[in-house]
C-alpha cells in the first residue's frame, strides 16, 4: 500500500529528472579521451604546433616529477554548456589526475565562445584555490586572449599553477610506489637466497650446478622488476617525453572561469 | 521428505539472494550516501561563506539592512534543515531543496543590489568572496549532478524485478532526486561579474 502510493507520487519525478539526466547528457559533449592519451588538445587549432609540443613536454615532465596531472583543452563549442560543467566533465570523464589523490586539473578554453575554466580536481582545490584560479585567468590568460595571443596565455596560466601548486605534491609522494616496490624487490631477493642458502645447506659442499643456478637466479630478478617498474606508467623504455595516461582522478566543480 | 523441502528452500533464498543482489544494494545505497555527504559539503561551504559575506557587505555605508536580513535568516533557515543519510526520501530531498533555495535567492538579490555600490565591486575582499562563492555555487551544481547519477543507479536497481522483492523485504526505499528549479541548477545567477 505505502509503497504503491510512493511509486505513483514520484514517478513524474522520475519522468522529470530522466528528461533532464538526457538533457545533460545531450548537453555535456565532452570529447574523447584522447588516444594515445596527451595532455594538450588542441581540439580547436589555436596553437602553433611546436609550441604544443613543447607545453606537452613540459607537462608530461611537471606530471612525471609531482604526479600532478595538467590537461589543456581547447575546443571548437562548448555546445551551450556552461564552462564550469564542461571542464569538471573533461576531468572526470578522462580521469585527470592519480585515482587516490585526484590531483588533476583541466584548463579549458573555448576561443568560439570566448570561455575558459580553471577545473581542479578534490586533491588541489584547496591549494589551487578558486581565488587564485580567478586571479591566473585574469592577470596571465585574459590580457593575453584578448590579444589572440593563445598560448601565451595557456603557457602562463601553467607557470602560475606551478607555482602555486610548487611543494604540495612533491616527487617523493609518488615515487611512493616505486619505494614500494623495492621494498618488494627487497623481500623477493631475501626470500630468493634463504631457498638458497636452503638449498645450498641441504647439499652440503655444494655442486657446481647448484652454484651456477643460483648466480643466475640473482642476475635475473634485479633487472626484471626494474623493468616492470617502467612498464608500470605505460610507456616504451623509460617512457622520456612521452604521457603515459591518465590516472581516474576526480573533481568536484571547483576552479574559477572568465570570459573575454 | 519435509526436510528436503527445507533444504531447498533454504538454498532457493540463498540463491535469490545473490541473483537478487542484496549485496549490490548495500553497496548501491552506500554510494548514495556518500554522494550525499558530498552535496552536504557543498551546501555547507556555501553557508560558511556567508557570514564572511555579511560582514563584508556591511562594512559598506548604508548598505540595504533587508537585503542583509534575509540572507542571515535564509542561511540559518538553510543549515536547520538536514537529512538523515539513511533516509533520503524524495520527501525529504524536496524540503532540503526548497531551503536551499530560499538562501540561493536571497544571495542572489544580495549580489543584484550590489551593482549599486561601486565602492564594494572595488573591494579585493569581496571579489575574492564573490569568486568563491561563485566556485561553490559550481560545486553544489556538480555535486548534486553525481548525487543524482548515483541515485538513479541505485532507484533503477532496487526496482527491477527480481531485486525488487528484495529491496520490498529489506526496505530499500527509493530515493529521492534533486530536481532542476531557479535554485542551484542556474549558478550563473551569481555569474553577474563581468
Amino acid at each position: 500500500m505505502r509503497m504503491q502510493f510512493s511509486v505513483t507520487a514520484t514517478t513524474p519525478a522520475i519522468i522529470a529528472v530522466w528528461l533532464l539526466l538526457w538533457a545533460q547528457l545531450l548537453f555535456a559533449q565532452v570529447p574523447p579521451r584522447p588516444n594515445p592519451p596527451k595532455l594538450v588538445n588542441d581540439l580547436a587549432h589555436i596553437l602553433p604546433d611546436d609550441r604544443e609540443a613543447a607545453l606537452e613536454l613540459k607537462l608530461v615532465a611537471y606530471g612525471d616529477s609531482t604526479s600532478t596531472q595538467i590537461a589543456v583543452v581547447t575546443v571548437e563549442s562548448l555546445g551551450g554548456d556552461a564552462p564550469y560543467n564542461f571542464a569538471q566533465e573533461i576531468l572526470e570523464q578522462w580521469g585527470v589526475g592519480q585515482k587516490d589523490k585526484d590531483n588533476g586539473i583541466v584548463i579549458l578554453v573555448a576561443p568560439a565562445e570566448r570561455q575558459t575554466f580553471i577545473s581542479t580536481g578534490y586533491g588541489v582545490e584547496s591549494t589551487l584555490t578558486d581565488a587564485l584560479s580567478k586571479r591566473i585567468i585574469e592577470t596571465a590568460m585574459i590580457p593575453n586572449f584578448k590579444q589572440g595571443n593563445y598560448y601565451e596565455g595557456i603557457d602562463q596560466a601553467v607557470n602560475a599553477i606551478f607555482a602555486v601548486l610548487s611543494g604540495q605534491f612533491t616527487p617523493e609522494t609518488e615515487t611512493g610506489g616505486n619505494a614500494d616496490a623495492f621494498v618488494a624487490l627487497f623481500i623477493f631477493i631475501i626470500i630468493i637466497l634463504f631457498i638458497i642458502i636452503i638449498i645450498y645447506s641441504a647439499r652440503k659442499g655444494g655442486t657446481g650446478m647448484g652454484r651456477t643456478y643460483s648466480g643466475r637466479g640473482v642476475n635475473n630478478s634485479g633487472p626484471v622488476v626494474i623493468h616492470w617498474g617502467d612498464n608500470d606508467y605505460g610507456s616504451f623504455s623509460g617512457g622520456f617525453g612521452s604521457f603515459g595516461g591518465f590516472g581516474g582522478g576526480s573533481g568536484g566543480g571547483g576552479g574559477a572561469g572568465g570570459s573575454w | 521428505m519435509k526436510q528436503l523441502l527445507q533444504v531447498t528452500g533454504l538454498l532457493l533464498v540463498m540463491l535469490t539472494f545473490n541473483s537478487c543482489g542484496y549485496n549490490r544494494m548495500v553497496a548501491l545505497d552506500e554510494e548514495v550516501k556518500s554522494a550525499w555527504s558530498q552535496v552536504e559539503n557543498a551546501y555547507q561551504r556555501r553557508a560558511d561563506l556567508v557570514p564572511n559575506l555579511v560582514a563584508t557587505v556591511k562594512g559598506v555605508a548604508n548598505f540595504e539592512q533587508e537585503t542583509l536580513t534575509k540572507v542571515i535568516e535564509a542561511r540559518s533557515k538553510a543549515t536547520g534543515v538536514t537529512i538523515d543519510p539513511t533516509k533520503i526520501t524524495p520527501d525529504a530531498i524536496q524540503k532540503f531543496q526548497e531551503a536551499q533555495n530560499e538562501l540561493s535567492g536571497a544571495l542572489s538579490r544580495l549580489l543584484v543590489s550590489v551593482e549599486k555600490y561601486p565602492e564594494l565591486k572595488a573591494n579585493q575582499n569581496f571579489l575574492e568572496l564573490q569568486s568563491q562563492l561563485e566556485g561553490t555555487e559550481n560545486r553544489i551544481s556538480v555535486e548534486r549532478k553525481k548525487f543524482n547519477e548515483t541515485v538513479q543507479a541505485y532507484n533503477t536497481y532496487v526496482r527491477k524485478f527480481p531485486a525488487n522483492i528484495i529491496a520490498g523485504m529489506f526496505g530499500f526505499q527509493q530515493k529521492g532526486y534533486f530536481e532542476a528549479d531557479q535554485g542551484a541548477e542556474k549558478a550563473p545567477t551569481v555569474d553577474f561579474g563581468k
